[in-house]
């Protein structure tokens, strides 16, 4: 009996001086421990920071066909995350054919034609704003002319829009005249890439837009 | 109650609080030697980089940000992957933390990738056959800059300059509260001998400073590597992530082998003392 006690000590004592330990540190730290606290909260997530840079697709080329309607409720229709392909931009007067990613960072702009997020997609009534490279997707660009008809397809529905206007603008320009553009009631679909296409290597300071309007698609209400 | 019990139990009283101020004493003097030896080491700051592949993670991060500052410019990437060598990113991040560590300037190898560039490019295009122009060569040098700036964002190593920073500051202090910490300790100690009259009985005492040392040591460090808690701190870019990551885990490992020693320390103080304790009957019979 007077051994076991003699044993208890040496892990209850240990333990007691842990907790007292760490109580102490608290105390005398806590300022510092406030500090860390709010710093850890601020950089410390749910979880492990996702770095898969892989493209996603939630495009179907058939799924339009099963819709009928000319106006869609916002419930039925499946928003695109960041890095999906969720529809198909094309203009087979020019050879366009070219797969449309929400987003437009550096991996989609390989891999296609990506979307300004702060614009909006076909059929919201309001600015479309894609960019892709003038060496890639964006090269047939070149042979843009008013009255060409460029197809964007959906899962929800197939739109149509009208080239009217062709403009070489400056990048830093177009930057601020996007609040601008972006404020329209319109819906309308910008296109834009480095200009010029050819005979010109290194960095391009000029933008080459192609605007175009709805001419036909659904609704979204 | 006899006058002799009273002083027993003052006495047993005393040496439980001198065993905890030893106890947290000790546990200050480790935390400080794994941060001062081993959190503002330069050594294994490289050996971590070493082991866990950072100077791959850092030359794919640089080869994709470049692919995607070339793929507008119409030139191919041949200009570019053959005037950024991995052996630049290992030699100009060692480089760069050696020369932190020690204070000094560190001059990258960026001008030799810049020279290396225009001299790919000017091949490409006298193999096309083109001539530039003066503001096609203006945009090419603010292109050739651009991937420069990109390269040296890469091989500029944060983390080494916070480290040099906090080491600074944490040299001025180190010293004194070492010493203040070992003094008091010794103290402690001499004072814990004294109070009483057989050593096996002190003994006792510092071996539960010991434990609980230890105990401190590897509980919350253990927490927090066995849980990874550090695997959801939000650090980008991933070269960069992995670093961080790895280097908290080796510092929790640390702590958790100082804690292994703290307790092989304890074994060693109750073997010491079950030997003394005997001596001593041995010597009454």
């Amino acid at each position: 009996m007077r051994n076991l006690k003699k044993v208890m000590r040496y892990i209850i004592t240990p333990v007691i001086f842990a907790l007292l330990g760490y109580m102490f540190i608290i105390v005398a730290l806590s300022p510092v421990i406030r500090l860390t606290e709010a710093v850890g909260g601020m950089l410390v997530k749910d979880s492990a920071p996702d770095f898969n840079t892989e493209l996603s697709i939630v495009y179907d080329p058939d799924a339009h066909k099963k819709v009928a309607s000319q106006e869609i409720p916002f419930s039925q229709i499946q928003f695109p995350s960041k890095g999906e392909q969720y529809a198909n931009l094309s203009c087979e007067e020019i050879g366009l054919d070219a797969p449309l990613y929400w987003g437009d960072t550096n991996t989609i702009l390989k891999y296609g034609v990506g979307q300004y997020t702060g614009s909006f997609i076909p059929g919201y009534g309001k600015l479309l704003f894609l960019a892709a490279h003038n060496t890639t997707y964006f090269n047939c660009l070149q042979n843009a002319a008013e009255g060409q008809i460029v197809t964007i397809t959906t899962n929800y529905g197939v739109f149509e829009y009208e080239i009217y206007k062709l403009e070489v603008i400056n990048a830093k320009e177009a930057d601020k005249q996007y609040q601008t553009w972006v404020k329209g009631t319109e819906e309308i679909l910008m296109m834009y890439t480095c200009y010029p296409f050819e005979n010109a290597y290194g960095f391009k300071t000029d933008r080459l837009f192609v605007f175009a309007r709805k001419l036909s698609g659904p609704v979204l209400v | 109650m006899h006058k002799s019990k009273k002083s027993a139990m003052l006495r047993e009283g005393i040496s439980y609080v001198l065993s905890f101020l030893l106890t947290v004493c000790i546990t200050l003097i480790t935390v400080l030697v794994i941060i001062r030896y081993g959190c503002f080491n330069e050594k294994i700051l490289l050996n971590n980089m070493s082991t866990y592949g950072y100077y791959d993670f850092v030359y794919e991060d640089i080869m994709n940000d470049v692919e995607a500052i070339t793929l507008p410019t119409g030139l191919p990437a041949s200009v570019y992957e053959e005037a950024i060598e991995s052996t630049y990113i290992y030699s100009d991040i060692n480089g760069k933390i050696s020369a932190q560590f020690k204070g000094e300037a560190y001059t990258s190898k960026s001008a030799e990738i810049k020279k290396n560039m225009k001299e790919n490019i000017n091949a490409y295009l006298a193999g096309q056959g083109y001539s530039i122009t003066e503001e096609e060569q203006k945009s090419i040098d603010a292109y050739v800059t651009e991937v420069i700036k990109d390269y040296d964002k890469y091989i500029s190593m944060p983390l080494g300059t916070y480290l040099v920073k906090a080491k600074v500051i944490f040299d001025k202090v180190f010293l004194i509260a070492l010493a203040a910490l070992a003094v008091i300790s010794a103290v402690i100690i001499f004072v814990n001998l004294k109070l009483h009259k057989w050593v096996h009985r002190a003994m006792r005492y510092f071996s539960y400073s010991a434990l609980g040392c230890a105990l401190m040591m590897i509980s919350i460090p253990g927490y927090f590597y066995i849980r990874k808690i550090h695997y959801r701190l939000a650090l980008s870019p991933e070269s960069f992530y992995h670093l961080a990551t790895t280097y908290i885990d080796d510092i929790l490992k640390l702590f958790l082998y100082f804690g292994l020693l703290w307790i092989v320390v304890a074994i060693i103080l109750i073997i010491t003392t079950m030997f003394a304790k005997k001596n001593i009957k041995k010597g009454h019979k």
